[in-house]
């Protein structure tokens, strides 16, 4: 199909080669809200994430119902690398038409620009919120057999012992890494971060005593409270889980932190608001679909819409979080 | 000891190996150095356990010590025969370079140009010039690799393969 | 629920029409990629990755371990029929089963090849059924520390048995450790060896270093002479003689437990396997002399110890997410792309998944058994297409395989660049296992180090004081030091072993 089609238009090439440079030249400005997105042009969603990990597989499953909404195609593209930098890179230096956009998550984002040895091409000023998809909160675990009955009995030792009680995180300026750096900030305690690759060597290490506690997402912890390996002592929100009933907020303990990932849709700096709009109320209308819903449940995944002008509130707060943290790691 | 009295460059051929490996470990050796310049910059111990540099810094020791040793074995052991395809004929060394230039070529354009056109100028070139495939197989071979693989990969595998990013290409589905 | 059980649901699950499906699929492009002499099964098994990508989790991990075995299986043909090896593991089959198939007897080679491998790979696998298991439950004990123990005794094993000179493997070790240093550190997160390259915070991908190592190497290799079309001996009778299967009996047994046992330690591979195994066959046999003139027992002693190795290899990958040999660690790549993180843990929290692959494995042994010798003919074809249009296609497929496991052109560059380097080492006699082992490995050993230092506030006597940790550290020593020892660096090569590729 692909060759004849080629063969066809080859003998139009001239002629369509002048049209598609008067279409490009002539309506790419006055394009606005009205037509977009045009019948038959491809949007295309960067994910900085491989193929088959959490968020690929989660953005995967909004689009079809995007697609619905639109009236058009969406493709899927896998940009990997650097922890998202390549994707989002990418994302940046696209087009700002709308017909790009990409998954944004934070604090991720914001910790590759913040991060200066990381030599990022691009700042907060390149990249224009567009939606929050999922929302997952951070939480403090340990094994079942644990001595660490409460979120107080993990932050006494602390105190007592600075720098003896061991944190499993998903590695240096990972989200639970930042989530517990502002902890001990704020609670003036000292842990000792083991970094690891993957979360299923961080359980394996809670479970056979080798660290004290692990922190992860709360989608990353259910399992595991499932299967009645771990124990989650504290949820780093402002209100409880609706995936872990009963487990209090680190704040209702007496510990002043928030910290969490979000996944979010972005689109290049600089895309019509009209254009941009129409992006995010597809979004929100993909996301009340009851089946999704249903799928992210079962993964311990809340599935929370902000618009761009809240997510871009939330991402300025992450930024004065992530700021000062990143920071003192860099000195010393 | 083998001899191939034909392949000798201008040196006495049972040197040629010794002076191969040495030009070699010259190699190694520059860049372990480049190694421990590099690991000096980074901090060398963090406040818990080795920093940032330290293993650079002593895998550049290591390599440089071993590549002197293994300098010092190829320029006293006893002489090693040459291996009779060591030194590839004036065409093998084209057809090698070729085929090392094409491939980063490829990398080069296949973001703009799309991986339909590129990889059938890739597989084009490499049966024309290289293979000496006649133009028959050489299209058909070309053909399915490009096109075929695109559509097989994008549509049936879901599996994502460039498209141009040239407008006017991407219009006509390359 | 017992293991028997939970082996009943996998075969459940490994029959359905479906894995089947996936499984035939694979042990025949496996058998493919260990006929085409120039891709191995590590190369082969990267080549073919993002075919799975969106096949769900069991089947595109049973489809890679299909073709991770079924190479294993079709590399025998070509060293049979045309003393060409397709895969390293096979080299050494070229000895004796090319000079059998010279005097007619090729098909009695190459069905004694597939009965030993078929009984190595199934004996292996019942070892898989039966230890990894209590292995995965003890793997719990198994710290950082531990880990970094056990990693550097396969390494120093690797670096005593591989490659003709010592000096040289070392290089190759430590080169493929400074490989692994690219990326950030796991210390300070700071970016090591990027040269500002966005792409290259992850490190180098593995898998395209890999293919250029072990794929686009080998083609360079080749095209650099002339290429000449080999000719294969005709295939006659298949059938064994009664004389024939008793000379197997023991080199089959023997090798099943050879491989096995090597197949356990990580940084063995494959035709470490199968070079011991010929090694030892020679030593037992009453004639030693006639090795190389077409002894049966060259043939089955070697094949089933490297078949027998590849199954017991999953062992250290299931139960503590240890990639033992290249191959395995890309299969381990192709777990964590679906989301399964090989590990204790594994059995535990994903049954269905690993007792589906295990049941899968006994049937794509029977699958390559039944398959593979009535379509020797088939296979002897596929030769048959000019290497001038094959070389071409498989730099294609290289570059498509390259491409998208990242979405990356960067990780083409990375591609070429090693096939050059690869190519290079070669040409030099560099053995190439031992860089793409120590490249894997060596980022895993840093993250061990920095764990274990970060749990011990910085002692250094956390390795000795832990006594798993203390008794495999020494064991390391000796053996690097024995190795040492029987090698000095000026004395005269010292050929033990043979050039262990893989």
């Amino acid at each position: 199909m692909k060759i004849q089609k080629n063969r066809f238009t080859k003998s139009l090439g001239i002629g369509l080669l002048a049209m598609s440079l008067l279409l490009a030249g002539g309506f790419a400005v006055a394009a606005g809200a009205a037509d977009f997105p045009q019948k038959g042009k491809v949007i295309t969603l960067i994910i900085p994430w491989g193929a088959g990990g959490g968020s690929d597989v989660g953005a995967r499953m909004l689009m079809p119902m995007m697609e619905k909404d639109l009236g058009t195609t969406i493709e899927v593209v896998n940009k990997t690398g650097g922890g998202s930098q390549v994707g989002i890179t990418a994302l940046a230096k696209a087009k700002p038409d709308g017909y790009t956009f990409a998954m944004t998550n934070l604090p991720a984002t914001a910790a590759i620009y913040l991060d200066a040895d990381r030599k990022a091409a691009f700042g907060r000023k390149d990249i224009q919120p567009l939606a929050l998809y999922v929302f997952d909160p951070i939480g403090v675990a340990v094994a079942k057999n644990s001595r660490f009955k409460t979120m107080k009995d993990l932050m006494d030792a602390a105190k007592a012992n600075p720098g003896k009680v061991t944190i499993a995180t998903s590695g240096i300026m990972s989200a639970t890494h930042i989530g517990f750096l502002s902890l001990q900030k704020n609670t003036d305690t000292k842990f000792a971060f083991v970094p690891f690759d993957n979360n299923g060597q961080m359980r394996a290490a809670v479970l056979g005593g080798h660290v004290d506690a692990e922190g992860g997402t709360i989608g990353e912890l259910v399992p595991g409270v499932k299967s009645g390996d771990i124990r989650v002592l504290g949820v780093f929100d402002k209100t409880e889980s609706p995936f872990l009933p009963g487990v209090p907020t680190a704040q209702s303990q007496g510990y002043n932190v928030a910290a969490s990932t979000a996944r979010a849709f972005s689109v290049p700096a600089g895309t019509p608001k009209a254009i941009a709009d129409v992006l995010a109320a597809s979004i929100k209308k993909a996301m009340a679909d009851p089946d999704l819903k249903s799928k992210m449940d079962a993964q311990g995944l809340e599935l929370r819409f902000m618009d761009a002008d809240q997510l871009s509130a939330y991402w300025s707060e992450v930024d004065a979080t992530l700021g000062p943290i990143i920071a003192e790691s860099k000195k010393k | 000891m083998r001899h191939s009295p034909e392949r000798s460059f201008g040196c006495e051929e049972d040197d040629f190996m010794k002076r191969v490996y040495q030009i070699a470990s010259f190699f190694f050796l520059a860049f372990s150095a480049y190694l421990v310049f590099e690991s000096r910059q980074m901090e060398y111990y963090a406040d818990l356990g080795p920093g940032p540099g330290f293993f650079p810094f002593w895998l550049g020791i290591t390599l440089a010590a071993l590549s002197t040793i293994w300098l010092v074995q190829a320029s006293i052991g006893s002489p090693q025969a040459i291996e009779d395809d060591f030194i590839p004929g004036r065409r093998g060394a084209l057809r090698v370079l070729s085929i090392v230039v094409m491939m980063v070529l490829f990398a080069w354009v296949v973001d703009f140009l799309g991986f339909q056109l590129s990889m059938l100028i890739f597989l084009g070139f490499l049966l024309i010039v290289l293979g000496r495939r006649g133009p028959m197989v050489t299209a058909a071979v070309a053909i399915v690799g490009s096109f075929g693989v695109y559509y097989v990969f994008t549509r049936w595998l879901d599996v994502n393969l460039p498209a141009s990013s040239i407008e006017f290409l991407r219009n006509l589905g390359l | 629920m017992g293991d028997l059980q939970n082996l009943m649901m996998g075969f459940s699950i490994a029959l359905s029409l479906q894995n089947l499906l996936f499984a035939f699929i694979g042990c025949m492009m496996g058998t493919v990629i260990g006929v085409l002499p120039g891709v191995g099964p590590a190369a082969g098994t990267a080549l073919l990755i993002p075919l799975t990508f969106h096949l769900p989790a069991t089947g595109a991990i049973i489809m890679l371990a299909a073709i991770y075995y079924g190479a294993m299986y079709g590399g025998t043909i070509t060293s049979v029929l045309m003393n060409v090896p397709g895969e390293a593991s096979s080299v050494v089959v070229c000895l004796d089963g090319h000079q059998m198939a010279l005097k007619g007897r090729a098909g009695v080679a190459l069905s004694i090849a597939a009965i030993g491998s078929f009984i190595g790979g199934t004996v292996a696998t019942l070892g898989l059924c039966v230890a990894a298991p209590p292995l995965a439950r003890m793997a719990l004990n198994f710290g950082p520390p531990e880990f970094f123990a056990l990693m550097a005794l396969g390494l120093s094993l690797l670096m005593g048995l591989a490659g003709k000179s010592i000096v040289k493997a070392l290089m190759m070790g430590v080169v493929g450790l400074i490989l692994g240093l690219v990326g950030m550190d796991p210390v300070r997160g700071m970016p090591r060896f990027t040269f500002g390259q966005a792409e290259l915070l992850d490190g180098l991908e593995f898998v395209s270093v890999i293919m250029g190592f072990f794929g686009v190497s080998d083609i360079l290799l080749t095209v650099e002479t002339e290429v000449r079309q080999t000719v294969g001996a005709k295939v006659s009778s298949l059938m064994p003689t009664r004389q024939d299967v008793r000379d197997s009996a023991w080199p089959i047994t023997r090798g099943t437990l050879l491989g096995f046992f090597l197949g356990l330690i990580p940084g063995m591979t494959g035709s470490i396997s199968s070079f011991m195994s010929y090694a030892m066959e020679k030593k037992m046999s009453k004639y030693p002399d006639k090795f190389g003139t077409g002894m049966i027992e060259g043939v089955a002693g070697p094949e089933t110890a490297n078949n027998s190795h590849a199954n017991a290899a999953l062992i250290p990958l299931f139960t503590m997410g240890i990639p033992g040999s290249p191959t395995i660690a890309v299969l381990m790549g192709a777990f964590i792309m679906n989301g399964l993180v090989p590990g204790p843990l594994l059995f535990k929290d994903h049954p269905d998944l690993v007792w589906a692959v295990i049941a899968s494995l006994y049937i794509g042994n029977v699958m390559l058994l039944i398959l593979n010798l009535p379509l020797i003919g088939m296979w002897v074809k596929v030769l048959k297409i000019p290497y001038s249009i094959l070389f071409a296609i498989i730099l294609a497929f290289t570059l498509v395989g390259s491409y998208s496991v990242n979405g990356s052109a960067f990780d083409l560059k990375t591609l070429t660049l090693f096939g050059l380097l690869g190519y290079l080492f070669k040409k030099l006699d560099f053995p190439l296992a031992p860089v793409a082992l120590t490249f894997i490995l060596g980022p895993m050993m840093e993250l061990a180090l920095r764990q274990s230092l970060i749990m011990s506030q910085g002692h250094m006597t956390i390795f000795v004081s832990r006594p798993i940790s203390c008794g495999l550290l020494i064991l390391a020593v000796i053996i690097l030091l024995s190795s040492a020892l029987r090698t000095l660096p000026f004395g005269t090569e010292a050929v033990r072993g043979e050039d262990s590729q893989i």
